[in-house]
């Protein structure tokens, strides 16, 4: 007989596609820990986020509003699913959604629903357009970052910074531009996609570092997990990584997690300029990445810190993780028919993991 | 042939190399494979020897000619510091993502 679970979590971001979100890894790394006795519902937004139908990843999957209808709408949908399906602790994997949890934080404690997040102020200093503060602060090399609003902006950045120059958008994406041409058509393209205000940066050549961290809210920090992209998508994104063991880079992520006295699962990227060797902080994601799950096989499970962190209890000790511990993800495709799909989209409910398994006689004729 | 100061191959130091060849920088996440010729020259720069006599070390294992095993050595000692592995060119990062 199967145990009962002993812990009952809801995890969003759960899509691996082009920008791979970090529930996935989350999941996994749970399901490591707790083996059998763990229920995770899934928290979607489409019918198509992958995680929703891959086989073993959640017992139950939901719909969720988008963050953008607002704080009321993201409460109540979680309540509802929480009275359909209790679940103790919950695990935001979106950058999006921490600042709606944040103004509803109460009505989700009142009904039993624990959570790890950091402070509002805490956020906000690990914005994109704060970071040169808060690298100030720490005595943490940063690249020139200017705000932008308009097209003056943008050319008086270009002026100041000079080509290559990095414009970025205010949550996701960055283009490399080489001239004033290319800057304009970044601007106008991100600003369509993310909004105003976007972000002009110094270009640094060097190499990048990610470094995955815990923090308590108290100025501790736990297990933190250094890697190097070994293979990076067209949006710059990690789909292959190693550990790497560099004290300097370790020590430095956990400075400036410790300053913000972060509360949850974070990542900072710095890059080492090719020209002098020296670290330079790139940006502060607000949550575990996409391959957190590198991490935990590395021998540090930050997502079981985080649900002991939500629960009251201390976080593993960790011990320092071996490098040379890679990962190189793989595309596969999941399958399903009009049913797995329907039911998502008339109830914004599925239940069970995977997706409806096609018999040999409901094989698309094409294949036969 | 220039020498290298004891400083500057303490990146060497730190480097996993296997028997077969299989070379990791465990700062960078970088790997190399490396002959049975450059695991023999990497042996003697961890070790300090200089560079004059890691030729002679070579020529005579390997039965090559003075002028090939110095110039191979030397492009091997750029190689290295190309790769930021010894401090000739303390700038390191060869492999570079470009970008941020």
């Amino acid at each position: 007989m199967a145990s009962r679970p002993i812990l009952r979590v809801a995890v969003s971001g759960l899509h691996l596609g082009e920008n791979c979100q970090p529930g996935p890894g989350v999941i996994r790394s749970l399901r490591e820990a707790y083996g059998a006795r763990i229920h995770v519902v899934g928290l979607g937004y489409d019918a198509l986020d992958s995680g929703l139908h891959a086989e073993g990843l959640v017992d139950d999957a939901f719909l969720l509003p988008y963050p953008s209808h607002g704080p009321e709408a993201f409460v109540r949908r979680l309540e509802e699913i929480h009275a359909t399906t209790r679940f103790d602790v919950l695990i935001p994997c979106l950058d999006v959604e921490l600042p709606v949890l944040l103004r509803v934080a109460d009505r989700l404690r009142e009904l039993g629903i624990a959570f790890v997040a950091p402070s509002e102020a805490s956020l906000g200093r690990c914005s994109k357009d704060r970071l040169p503060e808060l690298a100030a602060a720490c005595g943490v090399a940063t690249p020139v970052t200017r705000r932008i609003v308009d097209g003056a902006g943008l050319a008086a950045a270009g002026r100041e910074l000079g080509f290559p120059m990095v414009v970025k958008g205010p949550f996701y994406e960055a283009d490399v531009v080489q001239g004033p041409t290319e800057a304009a058509a970044s601007f106008a393209r991100l600003a369509a996609k993310w909004g105003l205000p976007l972000l002009a940066q110094q270009f640094v050549a060097g190499e990048e570092f990610n470094v995955i961290a815990l923090g308590d809210g108290e100025g501790g920090v736990h297990g933190p997990v250094a890697m190097r992209k070994t293979v990076i998508t067209r949006l710059g994104k990690a789909w292959g990584g190693v550990t790497v063991e560099d004290d300097d880079l370790t020590a430095t992520a956990t400075k400036l997690v410790a300053a913000l006295r972060w509360r949850g699962g974070c990542e900072v990227e710095m890059l080492r300029a090719r020209a002098d060797g020296r670290l330079h902080l790139i940006e502060i994601n607000p949550r575990f990445p996409a391959w957190v799950h590198l991490a935990t096989r590395a021998g540090v499970n930050l997502p079981l810190g985080l649900v002991r962190l939500a629960r009251g209890e201390r976080p593993p000790r960790y011990k320092a993780p071996p490098p040379g511990v890679w990962y190189v993800r793989h595309a596969i495709e999941l399958f399903g028919d009009q049913s797995d799909l329907e039911c998502l989209l008339a109830t914004a409910r599925r239940r069970g993991a995977g997706t409806h398994q096609l018999a040999s006689d409901e094989s698309p004729r094409g294949d036969r | 042939m220039s020498e290298l100061a004891p400083a500057s191959v303490r990146r060497l130091r730190s480097l996993a190399i296997s028997d077969a060849g299989f070379v990791f920088d465990p700062r960078t996440g970088h790997s190399y494979s490396a002959n049975a010729t450059a695991l023999c020259a990497l042996d003697a720069l961890k070790r300090d020897v200089p560079s004059s006599e890691i030729a002679a070390l070579l020529r005579e294992r390997f039965a090559a000619d003075d002028v090939e095993v110095e110039h191979d050595l030397a492009e091997f000692i750029r190689a290295l510091g190309e790769h930021g592995l010894v401090q000739s060119d303390p700038g390191g990062g060869s492999n570079g993502s470009g970008g941020n």
